[in-house]
């Protein structure tokens, strides 16, 4: 694990994916009180998928002016990793967008349907690198 | 058995009359009065699919006041008889414009507004958009990203000369 700090109000934190959840619940202890964002980024050549949690306070005034960012990174062709929802309720919707998009599994996320796409969406998740696109207008 | 055959026969007039009805409205002078009465009631409902919602809203706000038109936004997809594409149609969305239009009463029209109603705009070739006219018969197209509400005026103008002078778009039972 390390902290760095990328300006003044903006902290990351990389971490293990397995110790993902024991530095969650510390934070949550510290006073971060909720989750604002969960992206997924896909690194094709290095095979792996970062997942990243932005975190932040409303309770805590001093905490307030602080995001930290919360980076773990999981294999490309099994990307899993456990759900913060229980720690960070406000977790749900961005996390079911990333399996959605990104097609990372949290364990632990009680609703398994879809949210953004339709149900019978084919070709696997959009925004991977090797997703391809079905060319259409004047080129197809 | 003399009262049901009375029923009959009522039923058989009373449909003769309804044919008769449908076909005068198609000739002229009948058919131009009733397109002039429906190219003044159009009812747009409030279907936002994406930002050119607030232009569209703009529009009928007091500064433009598209309601000199005889356009008003109502809520019901009962009560109303155009629907505007408004922006960019996800596949999701898609699903809802197609059940909102079916449930619209006929005549009806549709009006697609902004680029990503013509051909995906700035969202061409994804992978999550719908183009409108694969799914819906569209009457008039509105250009800009998005349109000025002069722009959704004209549209609306445009779709109510179309009804005036050609015919309307819709299929006549």
């Amino acid at each position: 694990m390390s902290i760095s700090v990328v300006y003044p109000t903006y902290l990351s934190a990389v971490v293990e994916p397995s110790k993902v959840v024991e530095i969650a619940q510390k934070l949550n202890s510290m006073g971060f009180d909720h989750v604002k964002s969960v992206t997924g980024i896909d690194f094709l050549e290095e095979n792996k998928i970062v997942v990243v949690y932005h975190v932040s306070s409303f309770e805590d005034d001093e905490l307030a002016q602080f995001i930290l960012e919360l980076k773990t990174s999981v294999d490309r062709l099994n990307p899993r990793i456990k759900s913060l929802i229980e720690i960070w309720p406000s977790a749900e919707f961005p996390e079911r967008e990333t399996t959605d998009l990104m097609g990372v599994t949290f364990d632990g996320q009680p609703k398994k349907e879809r949210l953004m796409l339709i149900d019978n969406f084919e070709g696997g998740p959009p925004l991977r690198k090797d997703f391809k696109l079905k060319t259409e207008g004047i080129d197809a | 058995m003399e009262n049901a055959g009375g029923t009959q026969n009522l039923k058989n007039a009373k449909n003769n009359f309804e044919k008769t009805i449908r076909k005068v409205g198609k000739r002229k002078p009948f058919s131009s009065v009733r397109n002039w009465g429906i190219s003044f009631s159009l009812w747009p409902v409030h279907f936002t699919t994406a930002c050119c919602g607030t232009e569209f809203a703009a529009a009928f706000c007091p500064r433009y006041d598209a309601e000199r038109f005889g356009v008003l936004p109502f809520v019901g997809t009962r009560q109303c008889n155009v629907i505007f594409i408004e922006g960019t149609l996800t596949k999701k969305m898609a699903e809802a414009a197609k059940i909102v239009y079916d449930q619209m009463p006929e005549p009806k029209f549709v009006i697609a507004m902004g680029a990503c109603a013509i051909d995906g705009g700035i969202f061409w070739n994804s992978y999550n958009i719908v183009r409108p006219h694969e799914i819906l018969p569209i009457d008039a197209y509105i250009t800009g990203c998005p349109p000025r509400p002069e722009g959704v005026l004209k549209g609306l103008i445009m779709t109510q000369e179309k009804i005036r002078k050609r015919g309307t778009p819709y299929p006549e039972s």
